[in-house]
């Protein structure tokens, strides 16, 4: 029935040993061969129904994601009648995510609730019995979805996604009215008013794409600052997070005068740590603009990790810290190093560690997975509603970024109506508005039309 | 001759059509209609065409039916609309002298073999079963295997002029009585629709120094492919407007507007609003614009578009007389409102037979639409499909992407009819394609091949299209190695030119006109400056038209996915009670219209879609 390419993770969420992504549709291979290169054989293309043994490589980045066997069903012989990819990976469901993110990129769109299913189905490649149980898995789903689907925007987003429509609308149907009712000798808008309108319009909906928490952070990583006044150990757990000696570690405040930044995973999560200079009072004039640059980047940080030592009442640098982050709404994790250097017996408040020993590192890992929100709990729909919603947005900007240059091109209405109209229906495929009925009834409740 | 295989009741723009399309097809047929000297009358305002309307006469005309070219004899003003705006939203539009463009109607289908005019009163439809077998005349049965129904605004019509209110199709001539109540009594859903005409004046009794004179155009520019020349003497409409006294008058005597005393229940069209409902719905607006058009050439009755009414007939003399330069205005006829029985399209096919009563059709006002132009367009598939019905042929389906035809009949069918149905360039997806410059280009091959384009104008379009072919090849060859080449042969480019590239890709920049190229490539001087520009069009929109065209590919499966007739909708698992009902209403036909079908969600289409390959599994099994 559809072209078009989909994918999801087909195994159940949760960790698991292996875990399954499907690809299904025309690009299925082409996006394959983007993705993988093969870990042990000399040839590039992929074989029909043979396991391969892959590297899985971001074509953006060209970090790996995975190793995995990924094995090509040549449609009709597949599962859904159409090309199939399927690639096993480790069980790992922000791996599992990275893939699926890596495969949208790629032109693949995340497939709706059952829609492997639904496709086998048509293919003629499913059973009475199995296309039962999928009309109730559909029904169930979608159900929920479709409900769901501007409420699962937070708030704030729903509100813009609201105005955004809103602002679109109106111009559409002004535009309309010029075009559709041009015997009424009236001027329903003016055309710089109208490009003006369709600037603010590009400007919020990119803003609102940039805004995909989930999907943006398993596209391009969390950024994940190390934190906090001077000598606590910033650099140390640093390292020890890299688990080599990247930072110049000394004993002495202010070893760090700038930052320094390097990729790893945490928990499969794609992450750039960040080693910032320590906050203090005092320090030398390059130890001063290495502490302004701390700041900034604790500003854009996705997580601060604020590194205090064990045993110590809270200095002012830190409460400073703290209230910079309550204001942001950046989660934070509150870490008591050295807690090796405890009195036998004490405890203490936050996450006691030694970045020395490595005492309590792993419970770290764990505890930034948790704050990034990205933990196994968190489930596979979320992200797929998400990049969905991405995917529409995303073409809805660049619909309306095209009506934008059309208008100083000097190119007649009737076209950049149809990037705008173009634009609505991506909309209207989250929030289930718009269409020509809603246009037409805007024209009529606002202008007196009709001779 | 008694022996006829097609009946098309009533003589209007769809009737016509219908009843031409048969009868050329080879199918005996016989227009019934109650005065046959009214055949082809402009019951309302007297022009044809005007936005997206305009391209649908020329759909009309590519397909080989009569609008365009008798529109063509009978105009008196040509002008193109939206002339400074972008081709797709560009339109023919014309004045027409109404007695001449009745006449040049009847002498069309007087010339048409197979095809009889009787007039007389359809009071039934005969039926045997669910099969129609003819229609009833004074008591007796006229024999038909399909009946084409165009009442216009005729079956039950009620005029309303202030307190007064009587039956009449139009001002002057009987209603229809009976044959709604039949259809209703057969189990088919109507509805009560209203539209309203304004007041004629005449001629002598206006002041025109108050108003501006707006002019043809110079050339005019015809409807029909086959008009190669318009001799034309033009006449002038006039342009004033009202003013706050005219608004006072309406709104001092707003109670006795039938519309707002509660005597209508029918519904009017938003578009087409009464001046009191302009009036009322827009207080703050000073003044509204009227156009004054001639009715016939030379004539006394003066149109004045833009101010329909049904107020009473003193309120109508003392408001059209507040209007600047009508002070001594003298009435030849009141406006009024009319309300009439509509039939719910959602009962019909796209071919526009019933989906009750095979060999039963509709076309025109009767199935929710206004205007000529929409009637035409529905009376050609109807007459074609009906007889193509007879002769036991496929039948031959407009599509959406294609024609405004097929956006017309495919909402109809799919969406209904809350209020009177007309066209707007706005709900026509593929907008860019569906140009009044091309409608020959797409649609003359599908009249062909039903066999309504005769061998003349199949000539003319062979030899238009062997141009075109010329013309684009000469394009593709022309090859521009880089920026100066370019600019030798005269092109100004913006962002000069990287790589090499035809002329046709440069043809494609907004910055490159056709114009520019023809002093270039001498091959493009085969096609006339209009041509010209369309094929200018094809280029520049080929990109945006690509992009409907993969929408489509993307969904065109469900298109072909056929619904089986009398399919029940209400017991498939994952369809919501809800959607059943929806589904059931329009009972699509194809997979495809059942996902246009407003509300109903992708996964009652999934759902849909494995309900229908289970049954079809069931079969096989």
């Amino acid at each position: 029935m559809n072209a078009d390419t989909i994918v999801a993770i087909a195994t159940p969420p949760g960790m698991g040993g292996i875990g399954v992504v499907r690809l299904s549709g025309t690009e299925a291979l082409v996006i394959a061969g983007k993705l993988t290169s093969p870990a042990e054989s000399a040839t590039d293309a992929l074989p029909d129904r043979h396991a391969c043994y892959c590297r899985i490589l971001d074509p953006e980045s060209s970090r790996e994601i995975d190793r995995a066997v990924v094995t090509f069903f040549r449609g009709p012989r597949s599962y859904t009648g159409e090309d199939v990819i399927e690639f096993s990976c480790h069980g790992s469901v922000p791996v599992l995510r990275r893939l699926v993110a890596a495969c949208v990129g790629l032109g693949a769109r995340p497939a709706g609730p059952g829609e492997f299913t639904l496709r086998a189905v048509l293919n003629g490649r499913m059973d009475l019995t199995q296309a039962e149980a999928v009309n109730r898995l559909i029904h169930a789903r979608t159900f929920v979805q479709a409900e769901q689907a501007v409420r699962q925007l937070e708030g704030g987003v729903a509100r813009h996604v609201h105005d955004i429509e809103e602002h679109l609308f109106s111009v559409i149907a002004q535009m309309e009215a010029e075009v559709d009712f041009a015997e009424e000798n009236e001027s329903f808008l003016h055309r710089h008013v109208a490009q003006a309108t369709v600037l603010d319009l590009r400007r919020d909906i990119e803003s609102l794409v940039g805004g995909f928490r989930l999907a943006n952070l398993m596209r391009d990583g969390a950024v994940v600052v190390l934190a906090g006044r001077a000598n606590a150990g910033k650099s140390t757990l640093f390292n020890a997070l890299l688990r080599e000696e990247r930072s110049i570690v000394d004993a002495r405040p202010g070893t760090t005068r700038d930052y320094i930044a390097e990729s790893l995973e945490i928990e499969g999560i794609p992450v750039r740590l960040i080693d910032t200079a320590g906050l203090r009072g005092a320090g030398e004039e390059i130890e001063i603009e290495g502490m302004r640059r701390s700041r900034g980047l604790i500003e854009t940080a996705d997580l601060v990790v604020l590194v205090t030592v064990a045993g110590e009442k809270h200095a002012d640098e830190e409460e400073s810290i703290l209230r910079a982050l309550a204001a942001r709404e950046t989660p934070v994790i509150m870490v008591r190093n050295k807690v090796d250097l405890l009195a036998a017996g004490l405890g203490c408040d936050g996450l006691g560690l030694s970045a020395r020993s490595g005492d309590g590192i792993d419970r770290l890992r764990a505890e930034i997975a948790r704050a990034l929100g990205l933990d196994e709990i968190a489930r596979e729909k979320d992200l797929v509603t998400e990049l969905r919603q991405q995917q529409l947005f995303k073409r809805a900007a660049e619909r309306v970024s095209a009506a934008a240059e059309a208008f100083s091109a000097g190119i007649p209405d009737e076209v950049i109506l149809e990037e705008l109209n173009g634009a609505m229906d991506a909309l209207g495929e989250i929030t289930g508005r718009g269409g020509t009925e809603e246009i037409l009834g805007r024209i009529f409740a606002r202008f007196c039309i009709g001779k | 001759m008694r022996n006829y295989k097609i009946v098309v009741v009533g003589g209007g723009h769809a009737g016509i059509e219908a009843a031409s399309a048969a009868a050329r097809l080879g199918v005996p047929t016989a227009l019934v209609t109650l005065r046959r000297d009214r055949i082809g009358e402009m019951s309302c305002n007297p022009a044809i065409g005007g936005l997206a309307k305009g391209q649908i006469v020329r759909e009309v005309d590519a397909v080989g039916g009569l609008m365009g070219i008798a529109a063509d004899r009978a105009g008196i003003q040509f002008r193109v609309l939206n002339a400074s705006k972008g081709p797709a939203v560009r339109a023919p539009r014309a004045q027409e002298d109404k007695a001449v463009y009745r006449s040049v109607v009847q002498a069309l289908l007087a010339d048409t073999p197979n095809l009889d005019i009787i007039e007389a009163e359809v009071r039934a439809i005969a039926c045997a079963g669910e099969r129609v077998t003819g229609v009833m005349i004074d008591g007796e049965l006229l024999p038909a295997r399909a009946v084409v129904i165009t009442g216009g605004t005729f079956l039950n019509g009620l005029i309303h002029c202030g307190e007064q209110r009587w039956h009449a199709g139009r001002m002057g001539e009987n209603a229809s009585l009976g044959l709604s109540d039949q259809l209703m009594a057969a189990g088919l859903r109507m509805k009560r629709l209203k539209t309203g005409t304004p007041p004629r004046i005449h001629r002598d009794s206006i002041d025109y120094s108050r108003f501006a004179e707006q002019p043809g155009d110079d050339p005019p520019v015809p409807f029909s492919f086959m008009t190669r020349n318009l001799a034309v003497e033009q006449v002038r409409c006039y342009i004033g407007h009202t003013n706050a006294e005219v608004h006072r008058i309406i709104a001092d005597n707003i109670g006795r507007s039938p519309l707002y005393s509660g005597q209508i229940a029918g519904i009017g069209p938003r578009y087409c609003p009464s001046i009191e409902d302009k009036v009322v719905k827009f207080p703050d607006k000073e003044s509204h614009h009227i156009f004054i058009e001639p009715e016939v050439r030379g004539g006394e009755s003066m149109y004045i578009n833009g101010v329909s009414t049904s107020m009473p007939e003193e309120v109508q003399h003392a408001f059209i007389r507040a209007i600047p330069g009508m002070e001594n205005a003298i009435f030849l006829r009141p406006g009024y409102a009319i309300e009439y029985d509509a039939l719910d399209p959602l009962q019909l096919r796209a071919t526009l037979e019933t989906k009750a009563f095979r060999g039963l059709y509709c076309a025109g006002q009767i199935n929710g639409t206004s205007g000529y132009e929409e009637a035409a367009g529905q009376g050609v598939v109807a007459g074609i499909n009906a007889a193509l019905a007879v002769q036991g042929r496929d039948s031959a389906l407009f599509d959406r992407s294609d024609s405004y035809i097929g956006v017309m009949i495919d909402d109809l069918i799919t969406h209904g009819a809350d209020e009177p149905y007309r066209m707007f360039t706005s709900r026509a997806e593929n907008r860019l394609q569906l140009r009044a410059d091309n409608a020959d280009r797409r649609l003359t091959e599908f009249g062909r091949a039903i066999g309504l384009v005769d061998d003349e104008r199949w000539r003319l379009y062979e030899e238009k299209r062997e141009r075109f072919r010329m013309a684009e090849e000469a394009l593709t060859r022309r090859r521009y190695q880089d920026g100066t080449e370019a600019q030798r042969a005269g092109l100004e480019l913006r962002g000069g030119l990287k790589n090499a590239a035809t002329a046709r890709e440069l043809l494609k920049r907004p910055e490159v006109s056709i114009e520019q190229l023809v002093g270039d490539i001498a091959e493009l001087e085969v096609l006339i400056p209009e041509e010209r520009l369309s094929l200018e069009t094809d280029e520049k929109y080929a990109g945006y038209v690509r992009r409907q065209q993969q929408h489509r590919d993307r969904i065109r499966g469900q298109e072909s996915r056929v619904i089986p007739e009398g399919h029940d909708f209400s017991g498939i698992p994952g369809i919501s009670t809800e959607m059943a009902q929806r589904l059931s209403r329009v009972r699509p036909e194809t997979l495809g219209q059942a996902a246009r079908i407003p509300g109903i969600t992708p996964a009652a289409v999934a759902a849909l879609a494995i309900d229908l390959a289970r049954r079809r599994d069931d079969r096989h099994a």
